[in-house]
C-alpha cells in the first residue's frame, strides 16, 4: 500500500462514495474505489482500477450543454494547484450503465489533495453525493410552478375586460397588463413606474382615495368600490374596481394588486332603467286617470293616487284586494256583476287589449261612477303575467254630452219657434194686406226686423238683449236721416221673447206713421222714451210713443195686422194706443218680471 | 193682468151658435194666427198670455166649450198643469195643447186631450176640431173631400 492511501478499511468502510486518483493530469488514473463509489456508478473494481477518469466516465453524448468532464478536471487540477479541496456545484453528470445506456444524475462533488510530507501532492480524493433524487424532485416541482405561472400569466394577459395593474406600497405601478392598456388606454411601459393617481379623477385625488383604497385593502384585505376613472385623453368610465393587498412568501406586504372593470355601459343602462322606473313613477303618480297593476287573477298589485281620488280607498288598502269584487261588483242597472261576465275579467285572462270601453265602478261608498276603461296586458314570453288596467272619470264628459243634448234641443225649439213666427207673420199680412204686392212688400220689411231682433239677441253673451238696441234695429228701417227719432230710456235687457215682440211692434209703429203719421212729412218727428216705474217688488217697464210734426191725425178706419199685433202687447202687458190730432200716441206697460224671462 | 177680451162672431155657422174658444200663448203673433185658425172654425175667441189669465177667463165665461194652450208660458203655472186643471173643473172642455218645445207622452195628457207640435198646419187644428165633433157642418164636408 503506497503512502497517502488511507487505511483501505476505512475507505471501504464509509458510506459515501470515494475514488482515489492519481494525480497525473490529465489522466487522472483511478487507483482506488470504495464499494460505495462502485455501487453509486453502477461499476466493476477491476473494470476500472488502472484506468483514466474520464475514459471510464465520459460526458453522456445524448445530452448538450453538459460540460461534466471539462467542470471536474478543472476542479480536480485547481485542487492539486492550489493543495487545497475544491468544492464543486451539483453537476449533471450521467452514468453509462454495463448495458450501455446512460442514466440521469446530479451529483455534489469534492476534490481533496492528498498532500505528502514535502508538500508534494500525492493523489486525489474525488468524494461525491449523489443528489439526482433533490435534484429531479425540485426540477418537478420548479416545472410544476412554472406552469402554473405561465397560467396565471396567461389568464392576466388574456383578459382584456379586467384591468390588473399592480403597485408597491407608495402606490406605483409595476403591473400593467393587456387588460388594463385595454380598459384604461394607456400602455404598460407609459404607466409602470408611474403613480396610481393617474388614472383617478381630479376630485378622487383631491379626496385621497388612492391612499384610503390602500388603507382600506390593508385593514379589511381587499376594498371594492365602484367611481369613475379616468382613460388616456382625460375621458372617464365607470369602474367596478377591487384593491387587495400582495404579500411575499413570507406574507409581508410589499404592494397591492388592482382590478378594474369598465361598467360604464352597465352604469348607463342602471341609470337608464332607473331614470326609466322614474319616469314611469312620475306619470302614473300624476296622472289624472287611475292606474292598476294587476296581477293575472285581478289583484290590485299597485294603485295610484288617481284611483285613491277617484275610489275614495286609500292605495295601500286597495293594493291585495281584487279589482273587479271591489270596484266593478255591480252594473250600472244595479244589479250584482258576476266576475265571469266581466269582459276585463276575460281579457285579463286572456292577455286582450281594451281600448275604452264604457261602464259604471263604484266608490267606497257606493256611488257608481261612471268610466272608460282600458286594458293593457302584461306578457312574458307569450304568458299572461298580468295587465295595466287604466280607468278614466268620464262624468265631465256625460255632463257636456247632455248639455250639448240641451242646447241642441233649445236651438231645435228656437228655430221651431221662429218658423212659427214666420207662419204667423205670413199668414196674418195675407189676411189684411189689399193686394200681393202690398203683402210681398210688408212680409219682407216684417221678417227683416224679425232677423234684426235675432242678430241682437245672437251678439249678446248673455241670451238677452238691450231695449236700446232692439228699438234701434227696429226704427233703422225707417229712419234714413238718423234725426226724426228722438230715443231716450236706460239701460235695461230683456229676453228673446221679449225683444223679439218689442222689435216687431215698434217696426209697425214706425211703419204706420211713415205711411200716415209725422214721418209721412218732412219735419214730423217721434218721441220714444221707456222707464221703470213702480215700487221695487212690482217694477213695470213702460215705453211711450209720441209722434209730432205730422198731418192731423184720423184714426183708422180699419184695423190691419200692424195695430192688431200692437194691441196684443208682449210678455202680459197692456197697451194703449190712442189717435189725438197732433200724432198718434202709444204707451205700452209690462211687468219686468215678465220681460226679463227668457220666454 | 189680462188682455182686453177680443171675440170675433164672424163665421160661426152652424156649430153650435154663440160657441166660444179660449186661446193661451204668450208670443203674441202666435196667438193672433191661432185665433184666427179658431175664428175660421167658427168659435169666438178670447186671448190669454198666461195660465193664471186663462183660468180667469174661464171662470168669467162658462160659454168656453175649447181651450186651445201652449205649454211653455211665463208665471207660475205652464199650459199642460193649466189643461190639467181645465179637465178637473170642466170635465166636458174641449182641450188642445201645442208646443214646439216639450212633447208630453199620452199618459201626461189629461183625458180626452189632443196635442199638436208646433209649428202646426191649420188642416191638424181642423182634424182634432173634428174629433171633438167641433166642426162646422160644411167645414166636415170639405174636409172629407180632402181627405178622398
Amino acid at each position: 500500500m503506497r503512502a497517502g492511501v488511507p487505511a483501505l478499511d476505512v475507505f471501504e468502510a464509509t458510506p459515501n462514495p470515494y475514488l482515489l486518483l492519481a494525480a497525473d493530469s490529465p489522466a487522472f488514473t483511478i487507483i482506488g474505489v470504495n464499494e460505495a463509489y462502485l455501487h453509486a456508478t453502477m461499476t466493476d473494481r477491476k473494470a476500472i482500477i488502472g484506468r483514466p477518469l474520464f475514459e471510464v466516465f465520459p460526458d453522456d453524448p445524448a445530452v448538450p450543454n453538459v460540460f461534466g468532464e471539462r467542470n471536474l478536471r478543472a476542479s480536480l487540477d485547481r485542487a492539486i494547484q492550489s493543495r487545497s479541496p475544491d468544492r464543486m456545484a451539483v453537476q449533471h453528470y450521467n452514468i453509462r450503465r454495463p448495458d450501455g445506456v446512460f442514466e440521469e444524475r446530479h451529483w455534489r462533488p469534492l476534490s481533496i489533495p492528498v498532500i505528502g510530507p514535502g508538500g508534494e501532492v500525492l493523489s486525489l480524493i474525488h468524494y461525491v453525493v449523489d443528489v439526482t433524487t433533490d435534484v429531479l424532485q425540485t426540477r418537478d416541482a420548479q416545472t410544476a410552478l412554472t406552469a402554473s405561472e405561465a397560467r396565471y400569466q396567461a389568464i392576466v394577459e388574456s383578459s382584456i375586460d379586467y384591468a390588473m395593474v399592480a403597485m408597491d406600497l407608495s402606490g406605483t405601478i409595476t403591473t400593467w397588463n393587456t387588460g388594463a392598456e385595454h380598459v384604461l388606454g394607456w400602455r404598460a411601459d407609459e404607466m409602470i413606474g408611474r403613480p396610481t393617481e393617474t388614472f383617478f379623477t381630479q376630485e378622487d385625488r383631491a379626496a385621497g382615495v388612492p391612499a384610503k383604497e390602500m388603507r382600506a385593502a390593508l385593514e379589511q384585505g381587499r376594498g371594492t368600490d365602484e367611481r369613475w376613472h379616468l382613460r388616456k385623453g382625460g375621458g372617464r368610465f365607470w369602474a367596478n374596481g377591487e384593491l387587495m393587498p400582495l404579500k411575499d412568501a413570507a406574507g409581508t406586504v410589499i404592494g397591492f394588486l388592482k382590478i378594474l372593470r369598465d361598467r360604464t355601459s352597465q352604469r348607463e343602462t342602471e341609470v337608464a332603467l332607473a331614470e326609466q322606473s322614474s319616469i314611469l313613477r312620475s306619470v302614473t303618480d300624476h296622472v289624472s286617470e287611475a292606474v292598476f297593476r294587476l296581477d293575472p287573477v285581478g289583484t290590485i298589485l299597485l294603485a295610484n293616487p288617481a284611483a285613491e281620488r277617484l275610489f275614495g280607498w286609500p292605495a295601500d288598502e286597495l293594493v291585495g284586494r281584487n279589482l273587479h269584487e271591489t270596484l266593478h261588483h255591480h252594473r250600472a242597472d244595479g244589479s250584482t256583476f258576476p266576475a265571469e261576465a266581466c269582459i276585463f275579467v276575460r281579457a285579463l285572462r286572456e292577455g286582450a287589449s281594451l281600448i275604452a270601453e264604457e261602464t259604471v265602478f263604484f266608490r267606497r261608498d257606493g256611488t257608481p261612477v261612471p268610466v272608460e276603461c282600458t286594458n293593457a296586458p302584461l306578457l312574458l314570453d307569450g304568458e299572461v303575467i298580468g295587465a295595466v288596467v287604466t280607468v278614466t272619470d268620464i262624468t265631465a264628459r256625460k255632463r257636456v254630452a247632455e248639455q250639448q243634448d240641451i242646447l241642441n234641443h233649445e236651438l231645435s225649439h228656437r228655430l221651431k219657434n221662429t218658423l212659427a213666427l214666420v207662419q204667423s207673420i205670413t199668414s196674418q199680412t195675407l189676411r189684411s194686406a189689399p193686394d200681393l204686392v202690398a203683402a210681398r212688400e210688408a212680409i219682407a220689411a216684417r221678417l227683416i226686423v224679425l232677423g234684426k231682433a235675432h242678430d241682437i239677441l245672437l251678439a249678446g253673451s248673455t241670451d238677452s238683449a238691450s231695449v236700446r238696441t232692439v228699438v234701434e234695429g227696429a226704427l233703422g228701417l225707417h229712419d234714413v236721416t238718423g234725426n226724426r227719432f228722438q230715443i231716450d230710456g236706460p239701460d235695461l235687457d230683456i229676453g228673446p221673447s221679449a225683444a223679439l215682440s218689442l222689435g216687431l211692434m215698434l217696426h209697425e209703429l214706425a211703419t204706420n206713421a211713415v205711411k200716415y203719421g209725422a214721418l209721412s212729412t218732412r219735419g214730423g218727428t217721434v218721441d220714444l222714451s221707456w222707464t221703470l216705474e213702480g215700487d221695487a217688488l212690482d217694477v213695470v217697464f213702460r215705453l211711450d210713443w209720441q209722434e209730432r210734426g205730422g198731418p192731423p191725425v184720423t184714426p183708422p178706419s180699419r184695423r190691419g195686422f200692424g195695430s192688431r199685433l200692437i194691441q196684443r202687447g208682449f210678455a202680459a202687458g197692456e197697451v194703449a194706443l190712442s189717435y189725438p190730432a197732433e200724432g198718434v200716441r202709444c204707451s205700452l206697460t209690462a211687468p219686468l218680471v215678465g220681460l226679463e224671462a227668457g220666454l | 193682468m189680462t188682455q182686453p177680451p177680443e171675440t170675433s162672431v164672424k163665421n160661426m155657422g152652424s156649430l153650435k151658435p154663440g160657441a166660444v174658444a179660449l186661446v193661451a200663448e204668450d208670443e203674441a203673433l202666435i196667438r193672433m194666427e191661432a185665433a184666427d185658425m179658431l175664428a175660421d172654425a167658427g168659435f169666438g175667441v178670447f186671448e190669454a198670455s198666461t195660465a193664471g189669465a186663462a183660468l180667469g177667463y174661464l171662470e168669467a165665461h162658462p160659454e168656453v166649450i175649447l181651450v186651445m194652450t201652449d205649454i211653455r208660458m211665463p208665471g207660475p203655472s205652464d199650459g199642460l198643469a193649466l189643461a190639467h186643471a181645465v179637465r178637473a173643473r170642466w170635465p166636458e172642455m174641449g182641450i188642445i195643447i201645442v208646443s214646439g218645445r216639450v212633447f208630453p207622452t199620452p199618459a201626461e195628457l189629461p183625458r180626452g186631450a189632443h196635442f199638436i207640435g208646433k209649428p202646426y198646419h191649420v188642416s191638424q187644428i181642423r182634424q182634432v176640431l173634428r174629433e171633438m165633433g167641433m166642426t162646422k157642418p160644411h167645414a166636415q164636408h170639405s174636409l172629407r173631400q180632402t181627405e178622398t
